[in-house]
């Protein structure tokens, strides 16, 4: 039965195939100058609600303490938060988390928006619970547009990763921006200097 | 402002109820306006811009014409990964297996983010009618929800709605004070729809992309209201049209690039997750659903409205939707996108939409994948207008053609229609007949004809 579906929905398909079109190659596009990437993903971070801190690795665990709330999570090594990822098996566990610090693999120049994996993650669930969502993008790390990045990410796929650009928002009250409707409220780039 | 159901859907009749409330309309209209100009400012950010949708609408037609091959592919892919996939041929079997999954894993309660096939399938009501609870989890879908109505737009399903009306649901259905704030209301539904996710049994949530080289669901959202539910449930049903396969995670670049600066005006939205294999734990199940999609592929003139990627913007631009609303279509997906869409469904329903529309083009113009939008609402025209027109259209055109296929006819009329401009009657003139009079003036006959006047011009007699 449910492979009958299958067969009569691929019969149709093959039956009412259009003229064949050969798939096209993307082009390169114009790359943003080495200068220019930090400021312009800077400028779409703020753009889009979401804060940039600038710093040094050595000085992370300083520059984030006054920041962080009772409840946070880390994944990154040699920094510990109060909540144990790893610790948690199912993810309604994490509630009551109130933050989550952790890398992010690749910032995008055009859009502001950075690359998240279930590594850095921990739980997929973590990122979308918190209250305030702050990742750590080496300044090295932001390319100039998703046609880059996506190079980068498919030589070496995962299965399992996202975009986050800014704290989650709404404008489906007559086009009203509110920030914080389901998931973070706050969203930051920590840039890392390496 | 509610939405109708009618047996045949009548554009014009239920756009006239719309513009009824002229206030709401002129607001309707500025509103949609500025999505946009905000759509107009992101595409000119971009230099490659036209280039990006030249592929976007190549790499489409590509999928399309190997769709079998890639659909196998996609589903290799994505079994290897631990995903399991489930086939429908029409919106009851699709609907049959979300409830068959649900009801077999004892889920009473299910958390859905925006999906324009699910409403296509009507899943809601039939869940609901077997006594499963389905809480919509976008903020405009859950507004609607709240009301008892469909979406009115793809993209912002509560655009239709002032903030006093979205405050006065509040107040009504979830007794909230009134007069609350957008804030004040976002927090209260952040409140009440966190609880939701923490319990749901399911989460049920569309597919903007499909990558079939590496089986991978993308899935785009500002409020990460499909994340919440899917990474919390220990079940995540994932409701797909064929069509929205894409070869290649590279082309994602092009398509995500053009989807959200085509849709809001934003780079990109808040959260696009791409997810390749469940989460330790968890059950992952795609509906792969046909419903109509095969059929249209065989249609030479239609097939490439199934490279549509849902982005709306041809209803923001669109000069009939903006001054109609989302319900004087009467149909899941609205707009210049809808009207070409719902007659392959079903042409004796929707047989009208393809004359909702004044063929300016603007939808072609908008369209991140190049959909001829317009050519097709014309060709829509000439496939329904024989089959459906009332006898009284069919005799005026038929009139109309025996007057305009010789010009000494064509000339003759026109010296008795300004004779009669000038002489007959207004309630002759004005009668139930003259549709066009019936909100505007018809001009003064003039004596002579252009022609006649540019004759004398030029030969001074």
């Amino acid at each position: 039965m449910a492979n009958a579906a299958r067969r009569h929905i691929l019969e149709a398909v093959r039956q009412n195939l259009p003229q064949k079109v050969p798939l096209p190659n993307i082009p390169h596009f114009t790359r943003t100058t080495e200068e220019h990437l930090r400021a312009r993903f800077i400028e779409k971070v703020r753009k889009a609600g979401g804060e940039v801190w600038e710093t040094s690795h050595v000085s992370l665990d300083a520059m984030l303490a006054p920041h962080l709330p009772g409840q946070w999570a880390s994944t990154i090594p040699g920094l510990e938060g109060s909540v144990q990822l790893h610790a948690v098996e199912d993810p309604h566990a994490l509630a009551d988390l109130e933050a989550l610090v952790c890398w992010a693999r690749l910032g995008v120049a055009e859009n502001g928006a950075v690359w998240l994996d279930e590594e850095a993650l921990g739980q997929r669930a973590a990122a979308f619970l918190v209250d305030h969502l702050i990742v750590v993008l080496e300044a090295s790390r932001i390319v100039t547009d998703l046609h880059e990045a996506y190079a980068v990410l498919a030589s070496r796929w995962q299965g399992f990763g996202l975009w986050v650009a800014g704290p989650s928002k709404t404008a489906d009250i007559e086009q009203t921006l509110v920030h914080g409707v389901h998931g973070p409220r706050r969203f930051t780039v920590v840039l890392a200097n390496a | 402002m509610e939405f109708v159901a009618l047996p045949v859907i009548d554009h014009s009749r239920l756009a006239e109820r719309f513009l009824q409330e002229t206030d709401r309309a002129s607001w309707h209209e500025a509103l949609l306006w500025q999505v946009r100009l905000k759509r107009d400012c992101a595409a000119a950010e971009v230099p490659e811009w036209e280039t990006l949708r030249q592929l976007a609408s190549e790499i489409k037609a590509h999928v399309l014409s190997h769709l079998d091959a890639y659909l196998e592919q996609f589903e290799a892919q994505a079994r290897a990964n631990g995903i399991q996939l489930h086939w429908a041929q029409d919106a009851a079997a699709h609907n049959r297996i979300v409830y068959e999954l649900l009801a077999q894993r004892n889920v009473h309660h299910v958390v859905k983010s925006k999906s324009m096939l699910t409403e296509e399938c009507g899943l809601n009501p039939y869940l609901e009618a077997r006594g499963i609870e389905v809480i919509d989890t976008d903020l405009g879908e859950r507004i609607m929800q709240l009301l008892q109505q469909p979406p009115s737009h793809i993209v912002t399903p509560a655009i239709h709605l002032r903030r006093e009306e979205v405050a006065r649901v509040f107040q009504e259905k979830l007794g909230v004070p009134q007069d609350l704030s957008p804030e004040e209301l976002v927090a209260v539904v952040r409140r009440l729809l966190r609880q939701k996710f923490l319990e749901a049994g399911a989460a049920i949530t569309g597919v903007n992309f499909a990558v079939a080289e590496t089986g991978t669901l993308v899935i785009c959202t500002n409020e990460g209201n499909a994340d919440l539910g899917m990474h919390l449930a220990p079940v995540h049903i994932a409701a797909m049209g064929i069509e929205k396969l894409i070869p290649r995670l590279i082309d994602l670049g092009v398509f995500l690039r053009l989807l959200a600066r085509s849709a809001t005006g934003q780079p990109i939205t808040v959260y696009t997750t791409h997810i390749g294999r469940p989460r330790l734990g968890q059950e992952l199940h795609v509906v792969l659903v046909d419903n109509g999609r095969s059929r249209r592929l065989g249609l030479p003139r239609f097939w490439t409205a199934l490279k549509c990627i849902r982005c709306g913007a041809c209803m923001n631009t669109c000069p009939v939707y903006r001054r109609s609303g989302g319900y004087s279509y009467g149909a899941p997906i609205p707009g210049p996108i809808g009207a070409i869409l719902m007659p392959s469904y079903d042409a004796p329903r929707y047989h009208l939409l393809p004359y909702a529309s004044s063929l300016c083009g603007s939808c072609r113009e908008v369209c991140p994948v190049g959909i001829d939008i317009d050519e097709q609402l014309y060709a829509w025209r000439q496939e329904v207008g024989l089959q459906y027109a009332s006898w009284s259209k069919r005799q005026a055109m038929r009139l109309a053609a025996w007057l305009l296929c010789a010009p000494w006819r064509y000339r003759w009329a026109g010296k008795l229609l300004r004779w009669a401009l000038r002489h007959l009657p207004r309630w002759l003139l004005y009668g139930p007949w003259n549709v066009w009079g019936q909100s505007r003036e018809l001009p003064k006959g003039p004596r002579k004809s252009f022609l006649e006047g540019y004759v004398k011009q030029q030969t001074g007699h």
